[in-house]
């Protein structure tokens, strides 16, 4: 079964797994702050879908759940941004199509999202009038996205600011496998042997998937190759032993300590920042050095680096927008 | 270019000469040979004083057919039935698909069985209304016609017919439209292998009621298929025909996601002065601000290895001690 647009989420990051982001502007790298028992929560915007087809001009839509979305006054759907009466039950009147000036026909089941202003950015820039935030693409299903590359559709709408992106590949990619033995601070996967280098899955979350220490999950300390060793941050509750499966999850993103503050770019994992045009978007493999090339499989993050400018002679612009776009095979 | 086998019939207008895109051959201009297309690879624009047609198209249309199409309505008034001098929609041509072949006497196309006549019906509330005709080879005529819908804007027509099962769908800007429908859904054959198009010259013979059209037409096309699904529709529109008919993309997908925020005016501080009463510091958006001086006359920064010569203290207790100033036993004067 291909792969369908609601396999792919966009979430904020945070300084470390498992943990809701709920401050938008501090999403800044390191993990995709998703949320194991809700995977809902740490969302970049929240999102529903719609549960009858929007037409070009049509100017109301039903959704099929308003939940999350009470009050919100603008909408995303595909590549359409459009303003709302403060959503409220199923109904809702639109009180303007296309604002960035992109209309669409938007069919039943398409997601569409909540946007507010001032979430993931805000009015705090450096002296280059500049700022930064990190969010991850993250594969949420069982199917493949092949041939993955990421482009902004329509950069800022202001002529006196714009938005550049990067590409950060994480170290490693998810992987799942099966314990042939362990302790309690280690586990112990010896099909790994000479797979993967030393340290490839530093930093990387571990988590339990059966045994006596189901759900439990550590921060990969070290891996080592020679033996398929993973050397956890602190203990289990119990040893882990032969035939306990787990899996690793894609490993983080560097972090930045402030929106302020550039990360590195155009590094061995980190593409140039650029505009990233459809004519010049950037493949998910970045500088070759992915471990699954360019299929974006189940479970797998790619973290993109957001940087947004504001030009010395700009003028305010409220209810600015960008489309950023995963164009991708599914088969 | 990897166009499905089912795409029988593709205008983009992008590019002059007019050429159409399945049999890459050329249309020929009737009328004002001064062709317009509209920037951005908009589309042709219509004049009333010109059509364009070609002949010899291996259509292959027999018993399924789907058409679609980009148009920019006008809407100039209702025509005046001559009879009873009652107001009636005024039928604005867009195009013709049939059997025909090139009248020599006339030099343009003549059309001998119509098979497929698409014109616009102008109504009283300044909307229009989109009727599609189709004649079977038994001369079994079914019209369809949508909803109205405002001018001055682009919108996206799309019919589908299935002549083995008599299903037949309009659907206008990607939405399944209630179409009014006249006649039995033919279900023999159109019965174009070999074809002919004219554009905006209906074959309606010139009457009270009848007008050429003024507006634009962009990505007509035809299809030998049946194709009545949402998600196809909803691919034409939102991005090309290639992305729903080209095998190149028929895999490709494209996952939108916006951002939205308020861009705020950079605040800069461009100047400062101090006239001894006030200090003023000026704005890069025009603005001056007016302070107290007597803030800033206090304010030093003791990390500044400058300030302990020319700063007055008394006593032994004070001292400047890594970028501090240490009060212990005495005082100073600022």
């Amino acid at each position: 079964m291909p792969i369908s647009k609601s396999d792919i989420k966009l979430y904020l990051t945070s300084v470390e797994p498992e943990i809701e982001q709920t401050v938008h502007a501090q999403s800044l790298g390191n993990y995709p702050a998703v949320v194991p028992s809700d995977i809902t929560k740490s969302l970049v915007y929240p999102e529903a879908t719609l549960a009858e087809s929007l037409s070009l001009f049509d100017d109301k839509l039903v959704l099929n759940s308003v939940i999350g979305l009470e009050n919100f006054e603008f909408l995303n759907i595909n590549f359409e941004v459009m303003s709302t009466s403060p959503l409220s039950g199923a109904l809702n009147d639109i009180t303007e199509r296309a604002i960035n000036g992109l209309s669409n026909v938007h069919i039943g089941s398409d997601i569409a999202r909540g946007l507010f202003a001032d979430s993931i950015f805000n009015d705090k820039f450096n002296n280059d009038l500049k700022q930064y935030r990190c969010i991850a693409i993250k594969n949420i299903s069982s199917e493949t996205a092949f041939d993955v590359e990421v482009y902004l559709k329509q950069n800022s709408r202001n002529p006196g600011s714009d938005l550049k992106i990067a590409l950060e590949i994480p170290q490693s990619d998810y992987l799942s496998g099966t314990a042939t033995s362990g302790s309690k601070l280690q586990l112990i996967d010896t099909s790994l042997i000479g797979v993967f280098a030393d340290n490839h899955f530093d930093d990387a979350l571990l988590r339990m998937r059966s045994g006596s220490n189901v759900n439990q999950s550590r921060i990969v300390l070290s891996f080592d190759s020679s033996t398929g060793t993973f050397i956890l941050d602190s203990s289990m509750p119990n040893v882990i032993v032969v035939s306990d499966t787990y899996e690793v999850d894609p490993g983080p993103a560097q972090r930045v300590i402030s929106g302020t503050v550039s990360p590195s770019f155009n590094t061995a994992r980190v593409s140039e920042l650029s505009v990233a045009t459809k004519e010049s978007s950037i493949p998910i493999n970045v500088n070759s050095n992915r471990d699954n090339v360019k299929d974006l499989k189940p479970n797998d993050v790619v973290y993109v680096w957001l940087e947004r400018r504001l030009k010395e002679n700009s003028t305010e612009f409220n209810n600015n927008s960008a489309i950023l776009t995963l164009n991708y095979k599914t088969s | 270019m990897s166009l499905d086998s089912s795409v029988k019939f593709l205008m983009r207008f992008d590019d002059l000469p007019l050429t159409e895109e399945v049999s890459s051959k050329q249309l020929t201009i009737k009328g004002e040979q001064s062709v317009s297309l509209a920037a951005d690879g908009l589309g042709l624009s219509m004049k009333r004083d010109q059509h364009s047609f070609v002949t010899g198209l291996p259509l292959g249309i027999s018993k399924k057919m789907s058409i679609g199409f980009w148009i920019f309505p006008t809407n100039e008034g209702v025509s005046k039935n001559p009879a009873n001098g009652q107001p009636e929609p005024m039928r604005v041509s867009l195009f013709d698909f049939g059997i025909g072949d090139l009248d020599k006497s006339t030099n343009s196309v003549n059309i001998t069985r119509q098979s497929i006549t698409a014109y616009e019906e102008t109504q009283i509330d300044g909307k229009n209304k989109m009727v599609l005709r189709f004649i079977d080879t038994g001369d079994n005529e079914f019209t369809a016609k949508t909803s109205s819908y405002e001018v001055g804007k682009w919108h996206f027509i799309w019919a589908a017919w299935n002549g083995i099962t008599g299903d037949f769908k309009f659907f206008l800007d990607g939405e399944e439209d209630v179409a009014l429908l006249f006649g039995d859904i033919p279900s023999l054959t159109l019965g174009v292998s070999v074809g002919a198009v004219s554009i905006n010259r209906t074959v309606f013979d010139q009457q009270h009621d009848v007008l050429n059209h003024n507006g634009f037409i962009d990505e007509l096309m035809i299809l030998s298929n049946y194709v009545a699904t949402t998600s196809t529709i909803q691919k034409v529109v939102n991005f090309s025909v290639d992305y729903a008919f080209d095998s190149t993309f028929s895999n490709t997908e494209e996952y939108d996601f916006a951002f939205l925020f308020n861009d705020p005016t950079p605040i800069r501080i461009t100047d400062m002065h101090n006239d001894g009463t006030y200090l003023f510091a000026s704005r890069n958006d025009g603005t001056v601000l007016r302070g107290s001086p007597l803030i800033w006359d206090v304010r030093r920064d003791f990390s500044d290895e400058n300030e302990e010569p020319v700063t007055k203290t008394f006593g032994d207790g004070v001292s400047f001690e890594n970028g501090f100033l240490n009060i212990t036993d005495g005082s100073v004067r600022l």
